[in-house]
């Protein structure tokens, strides 16, 4: 991933780049349908909701709720936790969405998944932010989760259990090798193992989602205050910069 | 229930939870915020992965055929610097057991 040659284009690199996830969102869309089916939805209820509400975690969920007859409110509270992990991934997002417009930025932000977040955040490591290779990996895994919608909804009964062939796993083993990339320094090796093990500790103890939002936050934490050599130069070089302007 | 109401709130609420700071403005990004920022992907990541490892039903568990492909995972990165490898080659790993093609105990 992101080794391609420079001679292709972003979207066509966005697009490989998407591709293993696009797959795994294709069979868990599948997963998806065909429990929206049994919870009662018809098949444009719940293609629709892929298509409007596309939010795997909170899909699921609000399916479940709904086969239990669960209250509206209940239901939006739950979404709403779920959902709560995005702001984070928003904000450590921003740096490279500050060249984007306000239309482009509004645009974008539909798409924002842990996948789409993961896959694009690495391609930022070392390239400049490009709205077409975004929008490559946003629209493929956003049409692979609806297409997978369809096909469980159609043909749900012919699709394998994921679960019985380890294909769970799929998302770990993409969020592994992507992480690979964060792991820089000692500090960060740290900063992992501490913030899983929390993470593993308030996800058996918090609603679905609330885990995420801790361990992003301890995580923003230790980077806030214990800045990185780098970052006191550059904060030294601002002061510099600062006093000669002053001088 | 009304469940084009329902859909209408949901996808209000989901867009705003990304789009709200997906774009800060630029005098808020000190060199000190920025490293903060920097951080958030490490969190994120590790809360999607341990999870995922080591909770099943609200229960800790461990489960060794998972821990070794995740091992598998790290150790192909570490070689190859291939996120495809490693993704195919790990998640490889926990089919073919899975499917009893590589006997495990």
């Amino acid at each position: 991933m992101n080794q391609s040659k420079p001679s292709r284009s972003p979207f066509r690199i966005g697009l490989w780049d998407a591709l293993p996830i696009t797959a795994s969102y294709i069979m868990f869309g599948a997963i998806f349908g065909m429990m929206s089916m049994q919870a009662g939805l018809s098949t444009w209820e719940s293609i629709s909701m892929s298509l409007f509400v596309y939010s795997g975690a909170a899909q699921f969920s609000v399916i479940s709720m709904l086969a239990d007859q669960a209250s509206m409110w209940a239901i939006i509270l739950t979404t709403f936790l779920l959902n709560t992990r995005h702001f984070l991934m928003g904000l450590s997002m921003s740096p490279y969405y500050q060249r984007y417009t306000a239309a482009q930025v509004n645009g974008l932000a539909f798409y924002l998944t842990d996948e789409q977040y993961a896959v694009t955040l690495n391609r930022f490591r070392h390239h400049p932010s490009q709205i077409s290779y975004i929008l490559a990996v946003s629209v493929s895994l956003h049409l692979g989760w609806a297409l997978g919608t369809w096909l469980g909804t159609v043909a749900g009964k012919w699709i394998p259990d994921p679960a019985s062939l380890g294909l769970g796993f799929s998302f770990t083993a993409m969020f592994l090798a992507l992480a690979f990339y964060q792991l820089t320094s000692v500090i960060r090796i740290v900063t992992f193992l501490l913030c899983g093990a929390l993470a593993t500790y308030f996800a058996m103890l918090l609603p679905n989602g609330l885990h995420l939002l801790i361990a992003g936050i301890v995580a923003f934490g230790i980077g806030y205050f214990m800045p990185t050599k780098s970052t006191e130069e550059e904060n030294q070089a601002e002061e510099s910069g600062k006093a000669v302007e002053t001088a | 229930m009304n469940l084009v109401l329902l859909y209408v709130i949901l996808s209000i609420i989901t867009y705003l939870s990304r789009r709200v700071f997906l774009r800060l403005p630029g005098h808020w990004l000190s060199p000190r915020m920025k490293n903060g920022l920097t951080y958030i992907p490490v969190g994120i990541f590790s809360a999607l992965i341990f999870p995922s490892l080591f909770v099943q039903d609200s229960q800790f568990v461990i489960q060794p055929v998972l821990l070794v492909a995740s091992l598998v995972c790290l150790g192909v990165m570490a070689l190859s610097k291939n996120v495809f490898l490693s993704f195919g080659v790990s998640l490889g790993l926990v089919v073919l057991v899975s499917l009893g093609i590589i006997p495990w105990q």
